[in-house]
């Protein structure tokens, strides 16, 4: 074999994996990022081992603390690793790698020390860990313009780790507690707050060395403060006209929509009082300065292909998109999808996602549960606050065919898609739990197919003048003719109140939606009967809600904590969590429990971990769903369903306990689980358990058993 | 006794009913307790009477009659004083907790009591004989003080804390049923050092019926865990017995005309009014048990 092709089967080798992993450019089938490849270091060491190497590392904090230090940072970053939303070996963490490896060019000790990770979260933010842990999140990316702002990002939390600021925190946190003369402990604070301010401004300077040796441009510097204050609103700003419902022939009258947006109200110049990081205007006075003192600045806004920022940051609004389901931000997740949909026409995954917001609109708000996602509309700010308004302004009925208005049209888009399909008729179905309403009342015509039908009638019968009076828009038209109407009392008025009834005109006459409507009315009348239900029958249904839960059990990381006087206290927490799992290997029905959740030790698993993360977005996205049950919802559809394949109808079981010491008599420790059947999302709990005795076997046990009394 | 009958049961009733539909946490599932006790009670009412005899009737100092004091004969038939200070109570109970935090149960307690003397028969009293107003009738007051075995049968009901899941720390039950006091028969019962009662119809009317008296009870449980199922408990009862008549007729044990020693049988030494009336006043003031014990829970 000659050396060339050795040369490019090695290539091809290399090509492949990363081929497989990474979304292809149109995003189509766009499934939201998992980690990949082997773990890295942190996920695979234990909690002890981690504090172990702190413990025997050079360190500012005094040996009386170190112990506690590294327990608690250590502990805080195994939570975070533990949520399942940090990312490794995915494409947005390979580029902040890369980016920090440009970076870190000429510092090779520091290179090696740092690790770099993205978090998968619409907020925008980064974060330096102690054990020299970077995490940038996904939001962030995804407001962020050029490589250079990343950059300037990475290298302002460098300088946190390098400059040791957490743990100088901790000693001047401790010094305060040991002071006698700061008897207040607001004083303290206030000393914390400002000796954090200190740390920023020092970030952000130093931040500068690396950021100017690297070769970025001094331009950027200051967007990235700008990215940082306009961080609330969505990755970009773009006016809402009549595109956004996406079809010609719908008419919404312009009323329900507020004249203006709200203004974008974000100033450089906020009280930071009682922030940890300084206002944007001092931080960016305080760097001018500072690029000042370095000369020789490059023009360079990256120097990765622009096409791998590009594709990074796509991936990241994507994940935006996906994370306002999730956190059931319907109306943020429209504007997202409406401002991808420019550069993605007609893309599956936006257009699945959009059917699914309306559809779960128009859900919640028949449930009555709008304030959910339409609160403190008077406080969004820029167009989406548009958006805001008029959902909020449309009344049940309007929300309900305006849903299945849009998801029929995303349906008529893509027919292949069952899932699409469903969703449709998910929405359609709802009509039937709208009170008052008529099917028959609907309109076979669209609205504005009326107003120019009756606009040819009345030209026939009467003598009007139809002509086309000049510079006549299409809406000064229909105003015309209301005003016609109401002077020759028309029995079908042309308002704009009735505009909704117009909506389905092509759905009217169609076989299938009278079908779902009938049905889901059917199934309804069933449920209203049997509310009058006999004594034998209730205590049938007092023996279901006892029966036992049937099929594998997937138990999540449990949530504990335990308080010592009302404060967190770490090594009773530790204990809690060891004596929970010998007690849960114990009292967990033998061979169901098919999965036990992240333990960050030697046997991690990226497989394992990615089912976590899965699950936990599962989780999040049943914390914020108001409605009926799960079924075509799930927003990690097809990642779901070969979960719910892999197991046996999966309960998931999330325990939640808590302890607290208030004095050597009094303790007190309760908690709880939530099962989950995941097929359905039909979730129920164990009773409410609570004791007066401190952490030990017996009350741990307690606790355990109760939970799995249900299985 | 009917009418006793009837409340019970109408209280069992009344808290089966209280059982709801609902789901239902106790720890571990641990639904029956079976408890094993011992209770122990100061007198402190009768103790603080021990001195309180009546000089002027003859008494001496032994404390005849009134407080604890009781008199016996022991294996050599020679006559012993004692004052029963402390009752010591065994208890054993099941539970069965209902609803939560409710509990239903009984309660079976076994004790020994001497009956006190009557406080008027002191030593070397004398009367004025009925039959012959000329002689002076000297009471030797030396026959034994009975002995009786005490048996209780109650129903429980109660409730745990509900501030934390049953069977917990707290437990609060209410007893309500009937303290049964039977003579012991396996005494050395004497007219005197000389007299054995070899028929105990002598001794006293009826010996071999039952005392029984209605009795309510109070009892708080603090329960200490040892393992999941074991428990250390200790708590404190506090019953009343529901007497009626509590006053001994005519001050004598016997009836009158008793002193006969041609026919000593023809009039038990304690009459049956005498000792109901002597022992419900008696344990009256019996109010106050402390317990102590192990509780297991299944």
């Amino acid at each position: 074999m000659t050396y060339l092709k050795l040369k490019t089967l090695c290539a091809l080798v290399f090509l492949i994996p990363t081929l497989l992993i990474a979304q292809d450019n149109t995003f189509n089938n766009f499934k939201t990022t998992k980690a990949s490849g082997e773990a890295p270091a942190i996920f695979t060491t234990s909690l002890n081992d981690k504090v172990a190497v702190k413990v025997a590392s050079n360190s500012e904090i005094s040996e009386e603390y170190i112990e506690n230090y590294a327990l608690y940072s250590n502990y805080a970053l195994n939570n975070l690793l533990e949520s399942g939303i940090v990312l490794y070996g995915d494409p947005m963490t390979r580029f902040v790698q890369k980016v920090a490896a440009n970076l870190l060019k000429n510092e090779p000790k520091l290179k090696e020390e740092l690790q770099f990770y993205v978090i998968k979260t619409n907020i925008t933010n980064a974060l330096c860990t102690d054990p020299g842990a970077i995490f940038i999140t996904t939001g962030l990316i995804s407001q962020i313009e050029n490589e250079a702002q990343l950059a300037y990002v990475i290298a302002h939390e460098i300088v946190h780790y390098q400059e040791k600021h957490l743990e100088k925190s901790f000693n001047k946190s401790k010094e305060s507690n040991l002071d006698p003369s700061s008897s207040s402990s607001s004083s303290s604070y206030e000393d914390l707050v400002l000796q954090s301010k200190d740390h920023e401004f020092e970030a952000d300077a130093n931040a500068l060395k690396l950021y100017h040796a690297a070769g970025y441009s001094d331009i950027e510097i200051n967007t990235v403060f700008d990215v940082l204050m306009y961080s609330y609103l969505t990755f970009d700003e773009i006016d809402i006209d009549k595109s956004f419902f996406g079809n010609s022939k719908i008419y919404i009258p312009q009323s329900y929509f507020p004249e203006n947006p709200n203004p974008i109200l974000a100033s450089e110049d906020y009280d930071d009082s009682k922030s940890s990081h300084p206002n944007i205007r001092k931080r960016k006075d305080a760097i001018a300065a500072e690029i000042k003192k370095y000369d020789n600045w490059k023009k360079n806004s990256s120097f990765i292909a622009i096409e791998e920022f590009k594709q990074v940051q796509n991936i990241a609004r994507f994940e935006s998109v996906r994370g306002d389901l999730l956190r059931a931000d319907y109306v943020k997740a429209l504007y997202d999808i409406y401002i991808l949909e420019n550069q993605f026409p007609n893309n599956e995954y936006l257009q699945t996602s959009k059917a699914l917001a309306w559809s779960t609109i128009s859900q919640t708000i028949i449930a009555g549960k709008k304030r959910t996602f339409l609160e403190d509309i008077d406080k969004k700010e820029g167009a989406i606050s548009m958006l805001y308004s008029f959902i909020s302004k449309l009344s049940y009925e309007e929300v309900a065919l305006l849903a299945i208005r849009q998801t029929h049209d995303i349906y008529l888009k893509f027919p292949e898609s069952k899932r699409i399909k469903d969703i449709r008729n998910e929405t359609i179905a709802l009509l039937a739990y709208l009170r008052n309403f008529e099917i028959n009342k609907l309109e076979s015509i669209s609205f504005l197919d009326a107003v120019s039908l009756r606009e040819e009638s009345m030209a026939d019968t009467a003598s009007i003048d139809t002509l086309d009076i000049e510079g006549e828009t299409k809406y000064d038209r229909i105003r015309r003719i209301r005003e016609q109407q109401s002077s020759k009392e028309s029995t079908a008025e042309l308002i704009d109140e009735k505009f909704s009834t117009f909506l389905l005109y092509d759905l009217v006459a169609n076989r299938e939606f009278n079908e779902i409507y009938e049905k889901e009315k059917e199934k309804l009348k069933d449920n209203s009967r049997s509310s009058l239900i006999s004594k034998r029958k209730r205590k049938k249904q007092k023996k279901e809600k006892n029966k036992k839960l049937e099929g594998d059990i997937i138990l999540l990381t449990p949530h504990l904590e335990a308080n010592k006087k009302g404060e967190f206290n770490l090594n009773r927490t530790l204990k809690f969590y060891d004596l929970m799992s010998k007690e849960i290997k114990k009292y967990a029905p033998k061979g169901r429990l098919q999965y036990r959740g992240i333990v960050l030790d030697e046997n991690f698993t990226t497989e394992e971990y990615n089912t976590a993360s899965l699950l936990h977005s599962y989780l999040i996205q049943m914390a914020n769903f108001e409605n009926r049950e799960f079924k075509n919802q799930l927003i990690d559809y097809e990642d779901m369903h070969e979960f719910l394949e892999k197991y046996d109808n999966p309960q998931l079981v999330l325990i939640s306990g808590k302890a607290n010491k208030s004095s050597i008599f009094r303790n007190h420790l309760f908690g709880q689980a939530e099962y989950i059947e995941v097929s359905t999302g039909k979730t129920s709990s164990s009773g409410y358990y609570s004791v007066n005795y401190k952490i030990r076997q017996a009350s741990v046990g307690g606790l355990v058993y109760e939970i799995f009394s249900k299985f | 006794m009917e009418k006793l009958h009837l409340s019970i049961f109408a209280c069992l009733l009344f808290f089966m009913s209280q059982n709801i539909y609902g789901q239902e946490t106790y720890f571990f599932n641990q639904r029956n307790l079976i408890s094993l006790h011992a209770s122990f009670n100061p007198r402190l009412i009768p103790m603080g009477q021990n001195d309180n005899f009546n000089n002027s009737l003859g008494a001496q100092d032994v404390g005849v009659g009134r407080g604890t004091y009781y008199q016996s004969y022991d294996e050599n038939n020679k006559l012993v004083y004692g004052n029963q200070n402390f009752n010591l109570m065994f208890n054993g109970s099941y539970k069965r907790i209902y609803n939560s935090n409710r509990i239903i149960g009984v309660e079976f307690n076994y004790q020994k009591h001497n009956l006190t003397m009557n406080e008027n028969a002191t030593l070397g009293y004398s009367y004025i004989d009925p039959f012959n107003s000329n002689e002076q009738v000297a009471i030797p007051f030396e026959i034994s003080t009975p002995l009786f075995n005490v048996y209780d049968i109650q129903f429980l009901w109660g409730s745990f804390s509900d501030a934390s899941t049953s069977p917990n720390k707290h437990l609060l039950t209410y007893g309500l049923g009937v303290r049964m006091f039977s003579l012991d028969q396996n005494q050395n019962y004497r007219f005197d050092a000389n007299t054995p009662y070899t028929d105990l119809a002598n001794y006293m009317e009826d010996y071999d019926e039952m005392y029984i008296y209605a009795r309510l009870s109070m009892n708080y449980t603090y329960r200490i865990l040892i393992t999941k199922n074991l428990s250390l408990d200790l708590g404190v009862n506090f019953n009343i017995g529901l007497y009626q008549d509590m006053e001994a007729d005519g001050g004598l044990p016997m009836q009158s005309g008793y002193y006969s020693e041609e026919n000593p049988s023809d009039s038990p030494a304690y009459v049956r009014y005498f000792v109901k009336n002597k022992l419900g006043h008696e344990t009256f003031y019996n109010m106050i048990y402390f317990r102590t014990g192990f509780s297991f829970a299944l």
